[in-house]
């Protein structure tokens, strides 16, 4: 019952996240029915990237408009003119076209297109720096040939880096981090490690942040990399979990793996949300579960699985736009949170095997 | 099992795994400090020397990039694809103008998680005009920052320039402490007027570093990220202060900072043309990290400890 509990929370992150801003987009291609001139436009060129959305104060972004003639007969005289929105900057690549800009409008001269040929031009981009708000913003695009014209309007979305959600996510992951030293200082919590239970989390902690890491970029194995380093850190935090049995493990074994990731690899010390995160869910579950340290299989699978979808969300959700002003495609945040869920499964199985022979304490 | 059992197959186990470990890290994890710009290619011509191209990380496959090269022959071509996240296994496939150039898998040079930059001879592909490049990355998760052409051509009604192309990629981060490097240029006539062209990728737009020729500041937050996401081929004009010119890549606030590619392109008084390459200095295949063996051992040593109690 708990744990069909636990899978419907599971289902319920994963709808927010589908929720989110910037995750949804638009990408409608508009399209004269009765025009043998079929045009779209690009942009961001990243397959993985959602569609038709800019993150405030990114850099450049490459669009491509493509024009092409579905018809049966030569288009000539084929002129473009693109009225590019307020407040976005362009700039014009070396390309066959010639381009003109002058403000906001930018003209080019196509010449002829054959049936079945097509033009493609390429834009660089440049979102503004900040904005308050989600934006709804449309690049028009007008062509003229001999006997005919066609406009099309392709809207785009600028989404402000860190959104409303975004703010409350970091306030509420602020808000933990402050109730975590609160609880820790009242209620004793780290009286009850003993020294012997510090030191094997802090080389677990080391394996995950030195080893894994270090293994992680050796071995490729392409889209599923992410299994390299997932599945082994969840096999070490259910061992992590079996030999201390000790509320606040997990968030303390995370932390100490960004503390050592900080003086061996330089890591940033604004990841410490993402670690507490996944620790955090996982000890919250151990409390959910009644103080189960991970002592059946299932529970072993259900913490790996839950900190494999909250890492994966907070990363792609939180950290992709506010860090690097990535706003991903729903279908690769999916993929991705299924292979994190996958690697959560298979840890969560072979970490329980391997922490019941490590501490001989099966129930 | 006994005791001393357990300790060998586990001693036996560390080992292995160090070895594995060793062999792999040829070709994959920290890739080291990398290589400093160092001169591939020097010369007098009548002509010109074309530098552009790259227009940051996009995600975008096949990676397009078009250039437009000054009338002339093209004497000497040389591309630069850097890519991010290089992990074993990953490749590129070069075509120019339709017709495929090179297929690569390991980069020229790696340094720090895998910030590869691939050179590639171009000098008999590319025509006055428009040229199109395309790289296609098998790179999940990474791929190419930019596509830089550095193109000698020559056009005897020009008058004649020296050039020095300078090429590798150092990483200047936090993670290994490495603040600056140095890349020189052998020959240059001291006072003359001259363009420097600078090629760094993972720079950031306002973390700020700096750039000096010849100990003159001529550039400070030159990694912006200005040419595209990490991406940025500054230019500017430089005057020589003596016989042997140096420029310094100094990181200053940035996190990241990979200088790749130096060209040099100065008035020239000589009226005798010539072209020397240099032989590319071979990557060395990095050790595995100090902290990973460390750790390792203090694993395998908890491990005996446990078998023991137990």
């Amino acid at each position: 019952m708990k744990s069909g509990w636990i899978l419907a929370v599971i289902l319920a992150l994963v709808l927010l996240a589908a929720c989110a801003p910037g995750v949804f987009a638009s990408g409608a291609v508009p399209v004269s029915s009765n025009s043998p001139l079929r045009c779209s436009l690009e942009i961001p060129l990243d397959k993985n990237q959602a569609p038709d959305v800019l993150v405030a104060g990114h850099s450049w972004e490459r669009a491509r408009i493509t024009l092409e003639n579905a018809g049966n007969k030569a288009m000539d005289g084929v002129t473009v003119s693109i009225e590019v929105p307020e407040g976005l900057e362009t700039g014009i690549p070396t390309q066959p076209y010639l381009m003109t800009k002058e403000g906001q409008q930018i003209k080019v001269e196509i010449g002829t297109l054959s049936p079945g040929q097509s033009a493609e031009l390429l834009l660089d981009v440049k979102p503004p720096a900040s904005i308050e708000f989600k934006k709804e913003v449309s690049f028009t695009i007008f062509t003229n040939y001999a006997g005919g014209e066609q406009q099309s309007k392709f809207p785009i979305s600028i989404i402000p880096p860190p959104s409303w959600l975004t703010y409350f996510t970091i306030l509420a992951s602020l808000l933990l981090f402050v109730g975590i030293l609160t609880a820790v200082k009242r209620l004793g919590v780290l009286d009850l490690f003993t020294t012997v239970d510090l030191i094997t989390i802090a080389l677990l902690a080391a394996v995950i942040a030195v080893v894994f890491r270090y293994l992680s970029k050796l071995i490729n194995f392409g889209w599923f990399d992410g299994l390299v380093i997932a599945i082994p850190t969840v096999v070490l935090m259910v061992v992590a979990l079996q030999l201390v049995r000790k509320p606040g493990t997990a968030t303390l074994l995370f932390t100490c793996v960004l503390l050592i990731s900080m003086v061996v690899w330089g890591s940033h010390v604004m990841w410490l949300g993402f670690y507490l995160a996944e620790g955090v869910v996982v000890d919250l579950l151990v409390f959910l579960f009644k103080m189960d340290y991970a002592d059946r299989r299932l529970t072993a699978v259900v913490y790996g699985i839950s900190r494999g979808a909250v890492s994966t969300l907070v990363f792609y959700m939180l950290y992709a736009p506010v860090e690097w002003k990535i706003s991903y495609a729903p279908w690769y945040i999916g993929l991705q949170l299924g292979i994190a869920c996958a690697g959560g499964l298979v840890g969560g199985l072979l970490g329980y095997d391997t922490a019941v022979k490590m501490s001989g304490a099966r129930l | 099992m006994d005791f001393t059992k357990k300790v060998l197959v586990l001693g036996l186990l560390g080992a292995g795994l160090l070895f594995l470990l060793s062999s792999f890290s040829e070709t994959g994890g920290w890739q080291g400090d990398g290589t400093p710009p160092y001169t591939i290619a020097e010369g007098v011509v009548r002509g010109e020397v074309y530098v552009n191209g790259g227009h940051g990380y996009t995600g975008e496959n096949p990676y397009l990039e078009y250039f437009e090269l000054p009338a002339g022959d093209v004497r000497y071509a040389r591309l630069y694809v850097p890519v991010w996240n290089y992990d074993s296994g990953d490749s590129i496939r070069v075509t120019v103008n339709g017709h495929e150039l090179a297929s690569r898998q390991e980069p020229d040079y790696v340094s720090a998680w895998g910030i590869g930059l691939y050179c590639i001879e171009a000098n008999s592909s590319l025509s006055p005009g428009i040229n199109e490049v395309s790289v296609i990355s098998e790179n999940p998760g990474g791929g190419p920052y930019g596509v830089t052409l550095v193109a000698v051509s020559e056009n005897s009604s020009m008058p004649p320039v020296s050039f020095w192309v300078n090429e590798g990629n150092y990483a200047l981060a936090y993670t290994n402490k490495k603040d600056s490097v140095k890349s020189t240029f052998k020959g240059t006539l001291p006072g003359k007027n001259a363009s420097l062209h600078a090629l760094l990728v993972a720079g950031t737009e306002g973390e700020r570093d700096g750039l000096y020729f010849d100990s003159l500041l001529i550039g400070s937050d030159v990694g912006r990220s200005a040419g595209g996401k990490y991406f940025d081929l500054y230019s500017v004009s430089v005057s020589p202060g003596g016989p042997e010119s140096t420029l310094l890549f100094e990181r200053g606030d940035e996190g990241y900072l990979h200088p790749c590619v130096a060209v040099l392109v100065q008035e020239s008084e000589s009226g005798r043309e010539f072209l020397k390459t240099y032989e590319q200095k071979a990557e060395k295949g990095e050790q595995v990290p100090l902290p990973v063996i460390a750790v390792l051992l203090l694993a395998c040593l908890a491990l005996a400890l446990r078998s023991r109690k137990r």
